[in-house]
């Protein structure tokens, strides 16, 4: 009845399941220890699943399991293994925050989280799908409003919820019309729709998926939950679960919407103009904000933006610089979230005026803040630049000159308040200018996180070549 | 090419990435670990990598000579492939590379060890014992560096190279940022190598441009590529113009005029430094790459003209700053420089094989005379350490903070060490003798090689063998004229009686060395011409020279006549303390332009460093500060901004403060459990937001 | 035909009551009586398991622990703090435009014939447990972790540690 292309196509998330059970047992029974024990066993299960996956859970060709529920190809693949290393890294960071990371708790909802958004990305059926976006969302939910004490991380988490159960709720609509007019819910019943109705419903759909990748106009519940959820955890979201989002719009997107598809260009169209908006948008705002985790939630939206514009190029290599994108993004912001959780968890602020002399307090952070803030500018050599290189160069050959354009000029908005950061962690000094005697020691979490984010980050801008090819197998896969 | 076949074959060319890897696990592990070691451990494990990687080199230089000298390339990685840019690691092992190879490990491998001792004394002079382990993990990374330059297979792995020695470079000669190079607190040392990174820079743009060039032109970067393309349509005022712009590069990094500025300054790093990279390896790198693109160089006359012109023009302009400097290092550096322009002019007549030949054995001679000159500088230091502690009393731990300034490389304050540093007197005799020329030591060889191939083309290069002579001539004075001033005589001051000799792991790395300046020159002897041999499977058109009495004679007594005015100004009549040097007034302005290096770096500084200055402080201050930012971007466009951006933000600002406000208000109500109810007065504008946007699209849907 | 005309308006008009009341334990009988309503569309459907289960977990558990919380944080009225006044009206009117193209996108193409029949049983227990172990088996269990964690997650956010050092 089993066979091993159903258990290989499920193997990271039994692996996580069975990682988070033993987080919760170890939690109750393992009493003399330090809540960062936990947090070492799941990082440690984490690698350990990471390597296993990539090693023996690699598809030959895509084909759908469990019923039509998942579809197992190298998108599902390659995503799990990114959201596998997001994760990874955000316990690494979740460690040493007080309230967060002592609690067995936060761990398995991360893991959780993690197991939703590997379903998302393999889903082929709208009721996996459905269910797939809500353990990835209710985790996340509870994660956001983690530190109770805290009332920002309180209204993060409930906005978070009434945001996300309202898009849900939207989406679910959208659901149930397609299953009415065709009989299935399987995602493939969508791209045989030859309704013209189709179109409102896909919208519907669209609204959802559009939500988690805080696209304009549902992007508004983005600054606020990535300002008061706890650090890690608003970098967990702002990668993995965009990227879950995104995973989920490339399937249905390019299953929707082949090159023959008369809606294709209105589609592309209206993405196109969304992308503009949203990457518009969110560069502009970022420039007047003084608090560094809302400002790189503005910077995130305006990220989001970015990717879109290769998918809208409804190409192979528009879907492979997409995927490419993403990897670097993932890497890149999880690393400034790591940078700034490091440096509020001794400075106890997020003010970017507060980073002033930072460079001299801790030279090793701020060469880090260094690679994470020029990547996410988008300067060569960092994963960053190659990232924008290829997105821009698929709407360029899909003869949307006019969005590569708005694109890169928005790169240029963005230059300026990355490079304000850095302006003041490198150039201002601290009152008083006795760096000296306000350090900022970084835990050994930190350490180890930020080191391979860093050479990540460096790896994929300078050898993408191999990077590249895999985001393209994963092109190749959808078509 | 890999390890199986390498295990098949019985040959070693697979081994090769390790030449690269084998300084880096070293630099890596130095780096990690090196907090918890000892001095002795972190130099053991840098010497030891730099030694495997010579270990390395020779098992090539063995697997080359049993396989006839052909190429072999090994490819280890893809790096760029888009579109029909094809660039790979690739390396190349062929009898140039490997005779680059062997001399760079070889004389890197012994200066590490000579480090050891050096350095442990150097970091306790300046009081900072931590820095001990950056000088081995930077040396380890200039290995690599220079690996990856001399095994390249194309010109982009070389520029790699260039680059990354370029870097260590800087890192280096700076290594004292903090200080000058007589132990003061100042910004001197930093300067110095700022210096050289930009001269260099002004020489890889030339090189970038020849590589733009000739990638346009060839479509590849790859060697043989190029070469074959350029044997089959010859355009010369393309090859042309490539290798004047690589001349550009060479100018730049082995120190030729018009860019040798940055050399003299960079005597500033510790003196190991000195001896690897400015004498034995990274200068050579120009005269590689002209090497290296000898197909190149052979289609066009003129520029090869220019190329020896340049080397023999910088050969004599240097040695004759040489004549009128007083610190021990600035003759040596000089002399580098002026020995760089004879290997250079030797390329350039397309005497390939004597330019190498003299590339090897001036590693050996020069880097034993700057190790040497270290050891002197350092037996400087003892002595007037002891002077002022020893001597002195015990609890004045900071006193020589306050000491006089002593400059213990200036040969003024030196005088009669040969008794007190015998053996350090002994290695630098041999030194001295190999770079004069003396048979039968090693540079006699190399040198009167070149001198014989400028002789044989003068026809063709008219000019260059007088220049040469010239600088050969003054090549044995001031060698004569500083063995004086140092060794004989009497001491001209009290540090110098009481200067120390050194410890056996400096002096026993020098005694090789100085077996290689006595005996080198058997690498390519008139009879066996083994390395003439060794590199024509390499270079082509490269044939064997024959042994000129006449040439050599000349030179020779040319030599020895220098070395005896030099004895009859210095050595017979041994310089006091304070007094001016004997040729200041016979030769009067000369020697002033001598003394003062022809006033090059400050015609630079007038010309073009100091409009460069003006300039960017025009543009940064007044165009950018003031316009740009100050006007513009405040006034017309920040305002501008930042009203559209509250614009945009307020509907949210608002929302926050006005939610906030209402729940706190809400909180004093009632008993303030975590999650009380929430105020949604703000959610709702976003959800009103969606609404809108909704509305909008499905609305521009029905209507398409 | 009628029936779910009056039973549509019944729901509409109990969710704008729940919306629009200011009384905490108003609002959640409105939503009860939403509830029940929609239990009853699913009989009018065909699903009596549905139907059932809807009146039992939601209107039977879920609303029952709402009413215990609104019982033990003793809400009061909510007064009317908003000063975004200008949203109302314009939410209002473009629920109508909403609305309007709602119905313009359905009756514009022939909507109505695309609707599939679904089998008969469907809504039948029996069918509904053979999907839930044979085709839907992932998101069974899916499910099941999802509701382990929101557990955790609840239990997280509520409870107080005793010994008071973890909050």
């Amino acid at each position: 009845m089993f066979d091993t292309t159903m258990i290989m196509a499920i193997l990271p998330e039994i692996l996580m399941l069975i990682l988070g059970l033993l987080v919760l047992v170890f939690d109750l029974i393992w009493k003399k220890r330090d809540g960062r024990d936990l947090g070492w066993l799941t990082a440690g299960g984490l690698l350990f699943i990471l390597i296993v996956t990539a090693a023996i859970a690699r598809p030959a060709e895509s084909t759908l399991v469990f019923g039509g529920m998942i579809r197992y190809d190298m998108m599902s693949y390659v995503f799990k293994l990114l959201f596998i290393f997001g994760s990874m890294m955000t316990s690494f960071f979740m460690m040493d925050i007080e309230q967060l990371g002592k609690r067995g708790e936060a761990y398995i909802l991360l893991l959780v989280a993690t197991i939703g958004m590997s379903l998302m990305a393999s889903s082929a059926d709208l009721i996996m799908l459905y269910l797939a976006i809500e353990t990835t969302s209710i985790p996340m939910y509870v994660l956001a409003g983690f530190m109770r004490d805290d009332e920002k991380s309180t209204e993060a988490g409930f906005k978070y919820l009434l945001f996300g159960a309202m898009s849900s709720t939207i989406m679910l609509y959208g659901f149930s019309l397609i299953f009415g007019f065709t009989g299935t819910t399987a995602l493939t019943a969508i791209t045989d729709f030859t309704l013209p109705l189709a179109v409102g419903i896909i919208f519907l759909m669209m609204v959802g998926i559009a939500f988690k990748i805080s696209l304009a106009p549902l992007h508004f519940w983005a600054p606020d939950v990535y300002e008061g959820a706890p650090t890690p955890i608003t970098g967990y979201l702002s990668t993995a679960s965009k990227a879950a989002g995104f995973a989920v719009l490339l399937r249905l997107f390019l299953g929707l919407f082949p090159e023959t598809s008369p809606y294709a260009p209105t589609w592309t169209m209206i993405m196109a103009v969304l992308a503009t908006i949203t990457m518009t948008l969110g560069n502009a705002v970022a420039l007047s904000q003084t608090n560094i985790k809302r400002m790189l939630a503005y910077s995130s939206i305006a990220h989001a933006g970015y990717a879109l514009v290769g998918v809208v190029s409804l190409s192979e290599l528009g879907v492979g610089s997409v995927t490419f994108y993403l990897i670097a993004y993932v890497m890149t912001n999880l690393a400034a979230f790591g940078v700034i959780a490091a440096f509020s968890r001794v400075a106890g602020s997020d003010e970017i005026s507060d980073y002033a002399g930072m460079s001299r307090r801790n030279p090793t952070l701020a060469l880090v803040a260094l690679v994470a803030f020029l990547s996410l500018t988008g300067m060569p050599p960092f994963g960053g630049f190659v990232a924008k290189v290829f997105v821009f160069a698929a709407a360029v050959k899909a003869d949307m000159i006019w969005l590569a354009v708005i694109g890169v000029l928005n790169s240029i908005i963005g230059v300026y308040y990355y490079l304000t950061v850095l302006k003041v962690i490198y150039l201002h000094r601290m009152e008083g200018e006795n760096e000296e005697a306000h350090p900022i020691p970084i835990t050994r979490p930190y350490a180890i996180a930020l080191t391979v984010l860093s050479f990540a980050i460096l790896a994929i801008g300078i050898v993408f070549g191999p990077w590249f090819n895999i985001a393209s197998s994963v092109a190749e896969g959808l078509f | 090419m890999n390890l199986s076949e390498t295990v098949n074959t019985g040959y070693f060319f697979g081994l090769v990435p390790l030449l690269v890897f084998f300084p880096i696990a070293g630099m890596l592990f130095n780096m990690i670990f090196g907090g918890k070691m000892s001095e002795k451990a972190i130099g053991t494990v840098a010497s030891a990598a730099s030694g495997l990687t010579f270990v390395v080199a020779v098992l090539l230089a063995y697997s080359l000579s049993a396989t006839h000298g052909e190429l072999h390339q090994v490819f280890l990685a893809e790096w760029i492939h888009i579109g029909e840019l094809q660039l790979d690691w690739t390396f190349r092992v062929d009898t140039l590379s490997v005779v680059m190879m062997l001399v760079v490990s070889g004389v890197g491998t012994l200066i590490h060890i000579y480090a050891i001792g050096y350095m442990h004394e150097d970091v306790r002079f300046k009081d900072d014992v931590r820095r001990f382990r950056r000088f081995f993990v930077f040396l380890n990374l200039f290995i690599a560096m220079m690996m990856i330059l001399v095994s390249g297979d194309s010109y982009l792995m070389l520029f790699v190279g260039w680059e990354g020695v370029g870097l260590c470079s800087f890192l280096l000669i700076g290594f004292w940022y903090d200080f000058n190079i007589l132990g003061q607190k100042s910004t001197e040392n930093a300067e110095a190598g700022k210096k050289a990174f930009i001269a260099n820079r002004v020489g890889d743009f030339g090189f970038l441009l020849a590589m733009f060039t000739t990638f346009w032109h060839f479509g590849s970067l790859q060697f043989d590529a190029v070469f074959e393309s350029a044997s089959h349509h010859p355009d010369p005022v393309v090859i042309s113009a490539i290798t004047l712009f690589m001349l550009i590069g060479v100018t730049g990094k082995s120190a030729q005029v018009p860019l040798y500025v940055w050399l003299p300054d960079a005597m500033a790093g510790p003196t190991p430094v000195s001896a690897l990279i400015h004498a034995a390896t990274m200068v050579t790198a120009g005269v590689y790459l002209v090497v290296r693109s000898a197909p190149l160089y052979n289609l066009v006359h003129s520029t090869s003209y220019i190329v020896a012109m340049i080397g023999a023009v910088t050969a004599l302009f240097a040695a004759t700053i040489a004549v009128g400097q007083y610190d021990i290092k600035k003759v040596l550096a000089y002399s580098t420089i002026s020995q760089l322009g004879f290997m250079v002019a030797a390329v350039g007549m397309g005497a390939y094989v004597a330019g190498i030949f003299h590339l090897a054995t001036h590693a050996f001679f020069k880097a034993l005379l700057f190790l040497s000159a270290g050891s002197i500088i350092l037996g400087m230091e003892r002595g007037h350490h002891h002077l002022a502690h020893g001597h002195g009393d015990h609890d004045d731990a900071d006193a020589h903070h306050d000491e006089e300034v002593f400059d213990p490389g200036d040969m003024r304050n030196m005088g009669n060490l040969r008794k007190q540093m015998p053996v350090t007197f002994w290695l630098y005799m041999a030194g001295t003798l190999a770079l004069a020329g003396i048979f039968p030591f090693a540079g006699f060889w190399s040198k009167d090689e070149i001198l014989l191939d400028a002789k044989l083309h003068a026809e063709h290069y008219p000019g260059v063998y007088w220049l040469l002579a010239a600088a050969a001539f003054l090549t044995a004075f001031y060698m004569g004229r500083q063995i004086w001033m140092v060794f004989f005589g009497k001491e001209r001051t009290e540090v110098a009686k009481h200067a120390q000799e050194s410890p056996p792991v400096m002096t026993v790395p020098l005694m090789v060395l100085a077996f290689l300046a006595v005996f080198g020159g058997a690498l390519n002897l008139p009879g066996s011409h083994a390395l003439t041999h060794w590199l024509e499977h390499t270079i082509e058109g490269v044939h064997a020279g024959e042994f000129d009495f006449m040439v050599a004679g000349v030179s020779t007594v040319l030599a020895l006549i220098a070395i005896g005015i030099s004895w009859l100004l210095y050595g017979k009549n041994p310089l006091k303390a304070g007094q001016i040097d004997p040729l200041k007034k016979p030769l009067g302005f000369v020697f002033t332009g001598m003394e003062n290096k022809w006033f090059v770096d400050e015609g630079y500084g007038a010309v073009i460093i100091r409009p460069f200055e003006k300039l960017a402080k025009f543009l940064s201050i007044d165009l950018d500060w003031n316009f740009w930012h100050d006007w513009f971007h405040n006034e017309v466009v920040y305002a501008g901004f930042q009203g559209l951006a509250k614009f945009l933000a307020d509907p949210v600002d608002m929302g926050i403060i006005n939610a906030i406000a209402d729940w706190l208000a809400e909180i004093t109500k009632r008993s303030s459990e975590k999650l009380s109810s929430l105020q949604n007065g703000f959610v709702r504008s976003y959800a009103l937001s969606v609404l809108v946007g909704v509305v909008m699209i499905l609305g521009y849907l029905l209507l398409k | 035909m009628t029936v779910f005309i009056i039973l549509a308006l019944v729901a509409i008009i109990t969710a704008l009551g729940m919306l629009i009341s200011r009384n905490a334990v108003y609002s959640a009988l409105f939503l009860v009586l939403n509830f029940a309503t929609v239990a009853v569309f699913y009989l009018l459907l065909g699903a009596p398991f549905i139907a059932i289960t809807q009146v039992t977990v939601y209107a039977g558990a879920i609303m029952v622990l709402f009413l215990f919380v609104i019982m033990l944080l003793g809400t009061d009225e909510l007064e009317d703090t908003d000063n975004l006044t200008w949203q109302r009206p314009l939410a209002i009117g473009l629920a109508v435009v909403l609305v309007v193209e709602g119905i313009y996108l359905m009756l514009s193409q022939n909507t109505l014939g695309f609707i599939t029949t679904p089998s008969e049983d469907l809504g039948s227990p029996q069918a509904i447990g053979d999907m839930l172990f044979s085709k839907y088996l992932l998101p069974f269990e899916a499910t099941s972790i999802l509701l382990l964690v929101a557990m955790v997650g609840a239990i997280v956010l509520t409870v107080k540690n005793k010994k008071g050092e973890q909050s």
